[in-house]
């Protein structure tokens, strides 16, 4: 076996085109501090920075910051941070130089291990190494051992032991000093210590640990470069690669020998200088090694054919910004997206390879001016020549991987030809000569001799009209005619030289209103398209030159921007015109792309369809127009440089696939390119030219960025303080009960009324470049979106569920499909939920309802009142009328004994005269009638008599008085108590006393009875009242006189009564009335 | 009494012409004999202690002091005498504060006046006319006394009476004459009229009006 002894190759050609460029990151940007022992990215996303001060947590927008607090135990137990390891579950181990520390995503905190009061063995805690086997066990390396926590049940989560180098014991751990462990693909557990590489060979169920031993052996040179093992990792091949305080070992067991293939061992150099410290080692997924050394910088190594390592080195340039910033690397690590972390002792390095980095020629050296290229082109010979406003002219070779070869040469107007610094065009005709339009003029070289301090042609506007039109020319073209157009600031001039070599003029200018000619005289772009037309971009419109060779004559045709009109030209200012591969005219304007349309069949008619290329197109304004191998138009504008590909078709959200930018962080020289200041070499690279130099662009090798980074939430506000998980807000709730980029679901109440999110997108490519959008549903219709803010704030929503969503783009603005979502429920006040509301409507029935019940009840009071008013009345009138009636007897009465008395004393007076006698017995009988008939009256008003008992008595008193001086046994029958409560009204009481008086007196007149009975009955609701006689009777159908019945009967009707007459001759006479009386009972 | 001897007759009524035109109708007829009439109680209480009458018709409504209480003054000075109340209606409630003020009956003023002699005659043979109201009202009477001082007899014909009988009808249900039924009322007024002067005595004595 040969002893292989590689030394390293430095400014190695590389085959990328695109150099390794380090962005770097530092204290000034948020890290706790610059030197960096750790890196990890957990399995959200997150990149995790541990450094000698503080653990650092980057979301690529922010670092969150983490350090040792003596009076919380769920703090970090140090903030000297040695390593770091990421758990599956989104839990991060971090090792410190006290102890080992879980941070737990759920809650935010630290879980200690291993610290000085936790640990049951003596020696330090420093934790230097961190690794998880396939079991789950964590494996600690420290300066006195393994620490071993295995995965249990109970209150602790891990059984920990150790495992320790133990004199006696051959097999056991080689020495107690662990700096790393590693587990390769096949389950083997490697430990580097400081006296050699292990093998874990035990049983870690019995746990009966046994090592096996890989030493250096000074005499073997097939053994491991050096004891002191820091660094172990694995390629796919199952190739590990050691890493030792000397030299870098390839160890591959599977090809049966044991054998260590050294690199970077530096057989002569002491340990301070030795090259092949190596701090860092890490494996990329293309199988790259990175290497960082002690003072050495950053190596990478591939195996290229020839099945041997070859070496790329990078170091830190204090000079170089772009180089890395130190030379002490400690940890190496690729994250999810592909970008390269490096850390060193100086800050943290990125390197995105998918980052573009444009070449860029010509860039300003510090204290001096920029270069402002305004025109590129190549010759013949291999020159490239730009074009410089108030430089001159350069000229340069540039080499195969676009590197500028030497040192440019420089034309300027004090040494050389040139007419002026100011130069804007360049044309390298078909003829070998270099046209070169400045602000003063025209020159003409020979490209292959020309004597720089010489003098050059030069051309100027003259008296005459075969001169220039203007000297500053802005443009120069050669057409298929072999023509030398040269557009200018004041018309456009046609040259032909003539084959004895002079020039001749032909001039055209614009006259304001006249369309036949040149739209507009100061000159821009020109492009001829493939029937020979010349196209002329100006400041104020579009000409198409006709020319017809035969007869020498030419026509212009005017195309002009017409408001109104959408298929006219979209602005009058035209920068640029292109013909694609394809024969298409393309318009560069000051607000646009513009493509014009020729319809074949109707040459006559022109329209311009409008491009659109961003979403939002203000500003945008195109100055270059170049076109790479596969159709796709280059454009360079104001706002960096566009790549379009015309026919893509994508839909609204997709406009980002066809289009693609590239700005200043891609490596632009600037975002602003200049009008004309483009260039297609003969190998397809593109050149633009700015204000601050140039670059060169590969088509094939501009990346976008095609990793999907996930969102997640960094911040949640009430009223802009952030809000701590699981500690209560100002208003004393606990809102968060874990970190907010772990919380799924919020429930805030209505005094939350004003809160705000923020949130990043875990990509590191470029996160300024990434575009944030975010809704509240059912709050917002659509997304919002913001553009590089990651924050929304949301006052005064309605309680409800809501859930809010938030999407990002990748650096390349391509929308990730791994949104960050949130459920909000905000909860009413306690006057609004569904209960109050319950309770409202309630409340409301219940008053409309007692509204309603009192208003009831008042009108019932009312009525009763009423009544009792009116009935009130009704009896004071009664009693009135009993009143006025009684005084009207009274006054009645007197008059009527008067008549009474002086009737009987008149019938005393004379003698007994019969006829006198009978006429004064009758005045008598009637007074008598009318005093009866009186008192009837005012026994009928007396309201106090209005009981059916009150009228029988009546009757029976009016029926003993009748019959008492008679033969007639008069009775009363019936009476029962219980009249007493039966109210007879004052008809009714009328017409029965009357009824029944007639019929008492009909009995006394002509029945000639000796028995009469007045009897009462009640049977169910009606009143039986009969009076009969065992008198002599009558026939009732014979029509009678004077026995009143028909009368009887009247009253009868008058009382709604039935009134039955019984009677026979011989049988005696009944005379029953039936009177209803309501309620009875 | 004697039944040959004129009646003699006093009559209180402060309607002049009914005053004299009545008197002149009982003086004028035989067995009657009407040789004091007063206009007003005062008058009469008076002059009727010391005059020699058999029945007094004593108005109710009059000047000053009402018949009622003249009666109520008269009674015990003139034990012997039969009150009659001269009303134009039958106020029941009057009738039986008259009664019990003394009254042995009463008359109504526009009765024909041979209808009103008779009542005159009858009441001096001892007969008093009750209405079954009036017979209800002294029931009512004796019962807010401590005992009832009726006589079984007299308690039957009065509860009779309540029921609504006529005379004629206790006579026949008690075997007795009607004019035995009118005895028995008219000490039953006597009664009454005792009892309610007692009852107003102890009324006076509990409202220690004396």
């Amino acid at each position: 076996m040969l002893l292989w002894c590689l030394a390293y190759i430095s400014a190695w050609s590389s085959l990328v085109a695109q150099p390794v460029t380090f962005e770097r990151i530092s204290a000034e940007n948020g890290l706790s501090s610059d030197r960096i022992n750790a890196l990890v990215q957990d399995s959200s996303g997150f990149l995790w920075i541990g450094t000698a001060s503080g653990l650092n947590r980057y979301d690529g927008r922010s670092f969150t910051k983490w350090f040792h607090d003596g009076t919380d135990t769920t703090s970090l137990s140090s903030h000297n941070i040695l390593s770091l390891h990421s758990g599956s579950a989104g839990e991060v181990w971090v090792g410190t130089d006290d102890g080992l520390n879980c941070y737990d995503p759920q809650n935010g905190n630290f879980r200690r291990y291993l610290n000085q009061p936790d640990t049951n063995i003596i020696g330090t805690h420093q934790i230097l190494c961190i690794a998880i086997d396939h079991r789950q066990n964590i494996w600690c390396g420290t300066y006195n051992g393994i620490y071993l926590l295995k995965p249990k049940t109970g209150t602790t989560p891990y059984a920990i032991q150790t495992i320790q180098h133990h004199k006696n014991e051959k097999t056991s751990l080689a020495d107690n000093l662990v700096w790393t462990i590693f587990e390769d693909h096949q389950k083997n557990i490697w430990v580097g210590t400081k006296k050699g590489l292990d093998l874990y060979e035990g049983d870690l169920d019995r746990d009966l640990h046994r090592f096996r031993h890989f030493k250096n052996n000074p005499a073997d040179t097939r053994s491991i470069s050096h004891n002191r093992v820091w660094n172990i990792q694995e390629t796919t091949d199952g190739t590990l690669w050691v890493g030792t305080a000397s030299g870098l070992n390839y160890f591959n067991r599977e090809k049966g020998n044991i054998l260590f293939r050294k690199y970077l061992y530096d057989e002569s150099a002491n340990r301070k200088n030795n090259y092949g410290q190596i701090y860092a080692l890490h494996v990329n997924p293309q199988q790259d090694l990175w290497i960082g050394t002690h003072q050495h910088g950053l190596y990478r190594a591939r195996f290229e054919t020839g099945n041997d390592l070859t070496f790329q080195q990078f170091t830190s340039h204090a000079m170089i910004d772009n180089s890395l910033s130190g030379n002490i690397i400690k940890e190496i690590m690729t994250d999810e997206a592909g970008i390269l972390w490096v850390g060193t002792n100086n800050g943290l390095n990125k390197y995105d390879p998918n980052a573009n980095r444009f070449i860029h020629h010509l860039k300003p050296e510090t204290g001096s001016t920029s270069y402002k290229v305004r025109a590129i082109c190549t010759d013949r010979f291999g020159y490239t020549w730009i074009g410089l406003n108030g430089g001159g002219l350069f000229r340069v070779k540039i080499g195969n991987d676009q590197e500028i070869i030497g040192k440019p040469d420089v034309f300027t107007e004090k040494n050389s030809g040139l007419s002026s610094n100011g130069v804007f065009s360049l044309l390298a005709d078909s003829k070998g000569y270099l046209w070169i339009g400045t602000y003063k003029g025209l020159n003409r070289i020979q490209l292959n001799s020309f004597d720089q301090t010489g003098k050059w042609d030069t051309y100027l506007p003259g008296n005459s009209a075969n001169s220039l039109v203007s000297r500053y020319i802005f443009t120069l073209l050669e057409d298929s005619y072999g023509f030398i157009w040269a557009g200018t600031y004041g018309g456009l001039s046609r040259i032909r030289v003539s084959p004895k070599g002079s020039l001749r003029f032909r001039n055209f200018t614009s006259q304001a209103g006249d369309l036949s000619r040149l739209i507009n005289s100061t000159t821009y772009c020109m492009v001829e398209d493939q029937w020979q037309n010349l196209w002329i971009g100006t400041f104020g419109g579009l000409s198409k030159y006709s020319y017809s060779p035969e007869a020498d004559t030419f026509a212009f045709t005017s195309f002009y921007q017409q408001k109104g009109s959408p298929n006219s030209l979209r602005n009058n200012r035209i920068f640029d015109l292109h013909r694609d591969n394809r024969d298409r005219i393309w318009v560069a304007t000051s607000t646009g792309l513009d493509e014009i349309v020729i319809n074949e069949e109707k040459p006559g008619k022109i329209r311009f369809r409008h491009h659109r290329l961003s979403k939002k197109q203000e500003g945008l304004s195109i100055s270059s127009i170049l076109e790479d191998g596969i159709g796709r138009l280059w454009l360079g504008t104001n706002q960096g440089i566009y790549r379009y590909l015309p026919d893509c078709r994508g839909g609204e959200g997709q406009i980002n696939t066809c289009i693609k930018v590239f700005d200043k962080s891609d490596g632009l020289q600037s975002d602003v390119f200049k009008r004309g200041a483009r260039f297609k070499s003969l190998s397809g690279h593109l050149y633009f030219g700015g204000t601050n130099g140039f670059n060169i662009i590969d088509p094939q090798l501009a990346y976008s960025d095609t990793y999907e980074p996930p969102v997640v939430f960094t911040a949640f506000r009430l009223f802009n303080e952030p809000v701590k998980a699981g500690m209560p807000t100002k208003l004393g709730r606990t809102v968060l009960q874990h970190p907010v980029d772990r919380t799924k679901k919020l429930r805030l109440t209505y005094h939350d009324n004003v809160f705000s999110f923020e949130f990043a997108a875990l990509g590191f490519s470029k996160p300024h470049k990434v575009q944030y959008a975010y809704r509240m549903d059912p709050f917002d219709k659509d997304w919002i979106y913001t553009g590089n803010l990651a924050q929304a704030t949301y006052t005064n929503l309605d309680p409800g569920q809501y859930t809010f969503s938030v999407k990002a783009t990748n650096s390349s603005g391509t929308w990730s499909a791994k949104t960050a979502q949130m459920e909000i429920e905000i909860l009413p006040p306690p006057w609004a939920t569904w209960w109050a509301y319950s309770f409202y409507s309630l409340a409301a029935a219940g008053f409309i309802i007692s509204i309603i019940w009192l208003r009831e009840r008042r009108q019932k009071q009312q009525l009763l009142a009423a009544a009792k008013i009116e009935k009130a009345r009704h009896e004071e009138r009664e009693q009135i009328r009993k009143k006025n009636a009684a005084d009207f007897h009274d006054e009645l009465g007197h008059k009527l004994t008067k008549i009474n008395l002086f009737a009987e004393m008149a019938s005393r007076q004379t003698d007994p005269d019969l006829q006198l006698k009978a006429y004064l017995a009758k005045i008598k009988s009637n007074t008598a009638a009318l005093s009866e008939g009186m008192r009837d009256f005012i026994w009928v008003l007396d309201p106090e008599k209005d009981s059916l008992e009150n009228t029988l008595m009546r009757l029976k008193e009016f029926g003993d008085q009748l019959f008492e001086l008679t033969a007639v046994n008069y009775r009363v029958t019936g009476l029962s108590g219980r009249f007493q409560q039966i109210q007879l009204d004052l008809d009714k009481r009328k017409q029965v006393l009357l009824i029944f008086k007639e019929a008492m007196n009909n009995c006394l007149k002509y029945a000639k009875c000796s028995t009469a009975t007045l009897s009462a009955e009640v049977s169910g609701e009606t009143l039986h009242i009969v009076f009969n006689d065992d008198g002599k009777g009558f026939d009732p159908n014979r029509p009678t006189q004077g026995y009143g019945v028909k009368n009887m009967q009247e009253r009868a009707k008058k009382i709604n009564a039935t009134l039955h007459l019984n009677s026979e001759p011989g049988t005696g006479t009944a005379v029953e009335l039936s009177l209803t009386i309501p309620h009875l009972h | 009494m004697n039944e040959n001897l004129p009646i003699q007759v006093a009559i209180v009524e402060d309607e002049d012409e009914i005053r004299q035109t009545l008197a002149l109708i009982i003086d004028g007829t035989n067995g009657f004999s009407c040789k004091h009439t007063f206009s007003d109680c005062e008058s009469a209480l008076k002059i009727l202690p010391e005059a020699f009458v058999n029945v007094v018709l004593m108005d109710i409504n009059l000047p000053g002091m009402s018949g009622i209480e003249g009666v109520k003054q008269l009674k015990p000075v003139l034990p012997e005498v039969d009150f009659m109340m001269l009303t134009i209606n039958k106020e029941d409630e009057v009738i039986f504060d008259a009664i019990s003020a003394g009254a042995s009956g009463y008359l109504v003023k526009d009765t024909p006046p041979a209808d009103l002699l008779r009542a005159i005659t009858e009441v001096t043979q001892g007969g008093a006319p009750m209405s079954t109201y009036i017979a209800r009202r002294v029931v009512q009477s004796f019962h807010r006394t401590a005992a009832s001082p009726l006589t079984e007899r007299e308690t039957e014909i009065l509860r009779l009476l309540c029921d609504g009988l006529n005379y004629k009808t206790i006579a026949g249900q008690l075997f007795i004459s009607a004019n035995t039924v009118r005895v028995h009322i008219k000490n039953i007024y006597e009664k009454l009229h005792v009892s309610s002067r007692a009852q107003a005595v102890s009324t006076a004595i509990n409202k220690k009006l004396i």
